[in-house]
């Protein structure tokens, strides 16, 4: 049973060792919305995302997708309709950017397959979106940082999602490149695919995101539009600045000056 | 220095190993014409009639065969359970004896061969590697969750204590030359490998060592970590355990027949992977080849070099493998 | 529960030109407390005997417990003892009477590449493994050994009766403390390794402490290895420790050399394998050492003559091939004639060797295959195995 429905999580429950990092958490995110996740360091963004893509599992709660149980579902199942991307991605291995982005491949084949060739359109096609196509044969860890987030993001698009998660994706780049991500998350989420970034630049996710989550304490303060949501009152609480929201002359969009509390 | 296709160094090392066999069989020190060594062996096989004497036929046979394919099994386990060690614990220093398999096994070895524990040695080796599997799996999990850092630590404990345990019953029961034969188990020897030993070591590549070489694909998985991988829709825990038991059995065999050959599982991946690069569907199959290969030489070599004399196939490995891995290296470097 | 390290402390000075050595041995508990057990002194010289051991005392030097305070003063006041007791310088002990029929010069040589020198004949031996304790029976010594250590075996019948009082320190190679405790003014070895910081101590300290060391010359491994042990050899070994302990040899030396002579060479030059111990790997009885002197005697070819070393590890596959004629098997306490035999049927390899098949095994005793005062009987028995075997 499938319905258009995005992404639905009920009385989500994280502990561990015995210290409570998500508190009953309810939250939705609208199928095909580029929303963003908000909120002070160690609020529990982080975990509220592996938790959501049962990468670490939650203790108790429900996450739906389109319907679909997320939690209950099969692993690899679970990989084909949702991806998640890390924050600061790092590798021992000496990996090529082409075989990065083909790990994304992995839950649409068994085991023992041999790669066809649909795959290897596939990874290119990521490569095309994130345009890395010329770093193909290149060592991953010898990209800069922006580029190393564009292949993991290419990775997580070859594995064809519809939900797409990803923690801090704008951390230790410079502005081209954040801002070159994000337009690359709106593109996505113009072909449908539903995007829920953790983003620590309330500017950026006023900017891109039609929705936003603010997390605080591992518990949810405010979910909704973005304008409605993210106001000046609602920042000096959870991040205990004064805030001032601005227009950006050029694309028409709030801009969040800060000063000390 | 360019990457080598994986099917070319695949098909390469098969036929090398084949020929590897083939001719390491012929040589030793009873001179025995290239010939007559295969037709004594297609004699067994139910082909034709041996030309040798009963006694010279027994050489090839009971000595020679056995000893070369238990080399081949074993070169080829060790050099797998290596890489699969390094892959899970994501530590290039890692070998197959990390959670303290060797010393457990040196530990059984010595109780039969200096106590006289009246169990067959192998079992007693494989009994011992075992147990120490065990103790560092509930050392690492006495620590908390049971991390691949944690695990080396507490394989690296282990190993001390089995260690320090084996070196005390050697110091306090050695007499008369039997310091030797327990020496010669600690360096690692095939010269103890007989129709049995092909057997074990057999099995343990048939039944877990192919499986395993097909786990490529989830390896490379693990390459960014935990997280990345649950995400990509990998049972984490399930295949860290999985691979980790595999390698453990596979590696317990190997010990329990030639004793702790040391380099071969720790170098002989790094190896490939200068060659063919990191993706584990290579690396896995590439590195049990390579290792069958190595160590049919390696004994050959242990076995002819000091004619009559023979010394144990560890020190052999330790020899050659450094020199060979430290070229590599600085081909490699120069090239990057 | 107690948890406590036993420690010793030595000191080595001279005192009154003579060299003494102190021995305090203590224990150090976990909770602070420490205890004094003994004190030793050893007074040695050329002329002296040893005098003066404190006996066991159970005390405390420094302890958290005020309980155990006043011993303190009392240990105190024994190590204070010991000290005044160094201070002064006591008459020294009248010389020794040199034996009747010794000459007076010392007997200096070279044993092994180290220097050693005989004043008088030593009268306190320790003998390290059989061979040496067999020679000093067999030359009528047998009330110089004040104790034995690494014995391979029982005593032979014919000296058995002198061997009855013996004492064994260890099983197998002493401690240098445990040598030390005896007093010895010689330690007569039959293997140079016994001679190391954890076996019976270095030959250069013992020799400062005044205890003489000597190993059986065709024994010798770092310096002076007989290129081809000969009953030659053999005998001049026999000579030199004679001439240490100021007897006569010749006695001994002509009866073995008859003996020798009279032993039937029927080996005819048939094959031999000398198998000594392993499993996987043989150890053999190699080209240089008393198993080729052995098999010469009695007129086998060593079949791994050609291998430069006494004894060697050897394989399996090049015995095989020689498929020797006869297969002498050293019988010790640790690997028996019957386990090597158990070894030789089990390889599927070996156990069609004529020699097994046929059994035609030959045993030595591990002791008598050691170069030393058995080797003629070994040779001889070597030689009425052989005969037997012909029928």
């Amino acid at each position: 049973m499938s319905d258009n429905s995005g992404l639905a999580a009920e009385r989500i429950h994280v502990t561990t060792d015995g210290t409570l990092l998500i508190d009953n958490v309810d939250c939705t995110v609208a199928r095909g919305s580029l929303s963003a996740l908000v909120g002070p360091n160690g609020a529990g963004k982080s975990t509220l995302l592996r938790a959501l893509t049962a990468v670490q599992a939650p203790a108790s709660g429900s996450v739906t997708f389109g319907g679909h149980d997320l939690l209950g579902m099969p692993r690899r199942q679970r990989a084909r309709l949702a991806a998640f991307v890390e924050q600061d991605a790092t590798t021992d291995s000496a990996l090529t950017v082409g075989m990065v982005v083909a790990l994304g491949r992995l839950p649409h084949h068994s085991l023992w397959e041999a790669d066809s060739p649909e795959s290897a359109a596939i990874v290119t096609a990521s490569l095309e979106t994130v345009e890395m196509t010329t770093f193909r044969e290149r060592e991953f860890q010898s990209l800069s940082g922006g580029e190393k987030q564009r292949v993991m993001l290419a990775r997580a698009l070859a594995q064809q999602p519809q939900l797409l998660t990803l923690d801090e994706p704008t951390n230790h780049l410079d502005i081209a490149a954040q801002l070159a991500v994000l337009e690359l998350l709106s593109s996505l989420r113009d072909t449908g695919v539903t995007v829920l970034a953790a983003l620590h630049d309330l500017s950026l996710a006023a900017s891109y995101c039609d929705h936003v989550i603010v997390l605080s304490h591992g518990t949810v303060v405010a979910a909704g539009a973005t304008e409605s949501v993210l106001t000046e009152e609602l920042i000096a609480d959870v991040y205990g600045v004064t805030a001032s929201i601005l227009r950006n002359p050029i694309t028409g969009k709030p801009v969040i000056g800060f000063s000390p509390a | 220095m360019a990457r080598v296709s994986p099917l070319a160094l695949g098909s390469a090392l098969a036929i090398a190993l084949l020929v590897s066999i083939t001719v390491a069989v012929t040589i030793g020190p009873a001179d025995i014409r290239f010939d007559e060594v295969w037709r004594s062996i297609a004699s067994h096989l139910g082909i034709g009639v041996s030309p040798l004497s009963e006694l010279r036929d027994g050489i090839v046979w009971q000595l020679r065969l056995p000893r070369v394919l238990t080399a081949a099994a074993v070169g080829a386990g060790l050099a797998l359970s290596g890489a699969v060690m390094q892959a899970i614990t994501r530590n290039p220093l890692a070998d197959p004896y990390l959670l303290g398999l060797s010393s457990g096994a040196a530990l059984g070895a010595v109780s039969v061969l200096l106590l006289g524990a009246a169990v067959l040695l192998p079992l007693a080796a494989f009994i011992g590697a075992l147990l120490a599997l065990t103790l560092t799996l509930l050392l690492a999990g006495s620590l908390g969750a049971i991390t691949p850092s944690r695990t080396v630590l507490a394989g690296i404990a282990v190993s001390a204590l089995a260690s320090a345990i084996t070196s005390f019953v050697i110091f306090w029961s050695v007499t008369g030359d039997s310091y030797r034969e327990v020496l010669s188990w600690l360096l690692g020897s095939l010269s103890g490998a007989r129709w049995p030993a092909v057997g074990i070591t057999m099995v343990a590549i048939i039944v877990i060592g192919i499986p395993v070489m097909l786990t490529g694909r989830l390896l490379d998985s693990f390459a960014f970590g935990d997280v990345q991988a649950a995400s990509l829709g990998v049972n984490v825990s399930a295949t860290r355990w999985g691979l980790l038991a595999a390698s453990a059995l596979v590696t317990g065999a190997m010990v329990s027949v030639s004793g702790s050959i040391g380099f071969v599982g720790l170098i002989l991946p790094h190896a490939v992977r200068l060659l063919v690069g990191p993706g584990h569907r290579a690396l896995l199959p590439l590195s049990a080849l390579l290792g069958a290969v190595f160590l049919v030489w390696a004994d050959t070599l242990a076995r002819t070099l000091f004619d009559p004399r023979e010394i144990p196939v560890g020190i052999v490995t330790a020899m050659i493998g450094a020199p060979i891995f430290a070229f590599l290296l600085t081909r490699r470097k120069s090239s990057t | 529960m107690w948890v406590g390290v036993r420690t010793s402390i030595r000191v080595s000075l001279d005192w009154c030109n003579r060299p003494v050595r102190l021995v305090w041995r203590g224990w150090f508990a976990q909770d602070g407390a420490a205890g004094l057990l003994e004190t030793v002194f050893i007074v040695r010289g050329a002329f002296e005997r040893p005098f003066h051991r404190f006996s066991r005392g159970l005390m405390s030097v420094l302890s958290r417990s005020p309980f155990r305070r006043g011993t303190a003063i009392r240990s105190a006041a024994l190590l204070a003892v010991s000290a005044l007791a160094l201070s002064g310088c006591a008459s020294a002990a009248p010389e020794a009477t040199p034996s009747p029929d010794a000459a007076a010069q010392s007997v200096d040589l070279s044993n092994c590449g180290f220097e050693v020198s005989f004043d008088t004949a030593p009268e306190r031996v320790i003998t390290i493994k059989s061979s040496t304790t067999e020679m000093l029976l067999a030359l009528g010594l047998g009330d110089r050994i004040i104790g034995t250590a690494f014995q391979d075996g029982p005593v032979p019948e014919q000296w058995a009766s002198d061997a009855a009082g013996l004492t064994s320190i260890a099983e197998r190679v002493p401690s240098e403390e445990a040598v030390l405790d005896l007093e010895p003014d010689l330690v007569f070895a039959g293997w140079e390794s016994t001679f190391s910081a954890d076996g019976a101590g270095e030959r250069a300290d013992l020799t400062a402490l005044g205890i003489n060391t000597f190993v059986a010359p065709s024994a010798c491994q770092s310096a002076e290895q007989p290129e081809q042990l000969s009953f030659d050899d053999v005998f001049s070994d026999i000579e030199t420790v004679a001439s240490i302990f100021r007897v006569d040899a010749a006695p001994l030396v002509s009866e073995q050399q008859t003996q020798l002579a009279a032993i039937d060479a029927n080996g005819d030059s048939r094959t031999a394998l000398w198998f000594s111990s392993g499993s996987d790997t043989p150890y053999v009885g190699a080209g240089i050492g008393a198993p080729q002197l052995l098999l010469d005697t009695v007129g086998l070819t060593n079949i791994a003559a050609d291998v430069k070393s006494t004894w060697a590890p050897y394989n399996w596959e090049a015995v095989v091939d020689a498929d020797p004629d006869f297969i002498v098997l050293v019988d010790a306490a640790w690997n028996s004639a019957d386990k090597k035999i158990g070894v030789l049927e089990a390889n599927p390899a070996t156990a069609n060797l004529s020699a097994v098949k046929a059994g035609r095994y030959l045993v030595v005793p591990f002791a008598a295959s050691e170069a030393g005062v058995r080797s003629v009987e070994a040779a001889e028995s070597l030689s009425a195995q052989i005969a037997e075997l012909d029928g």
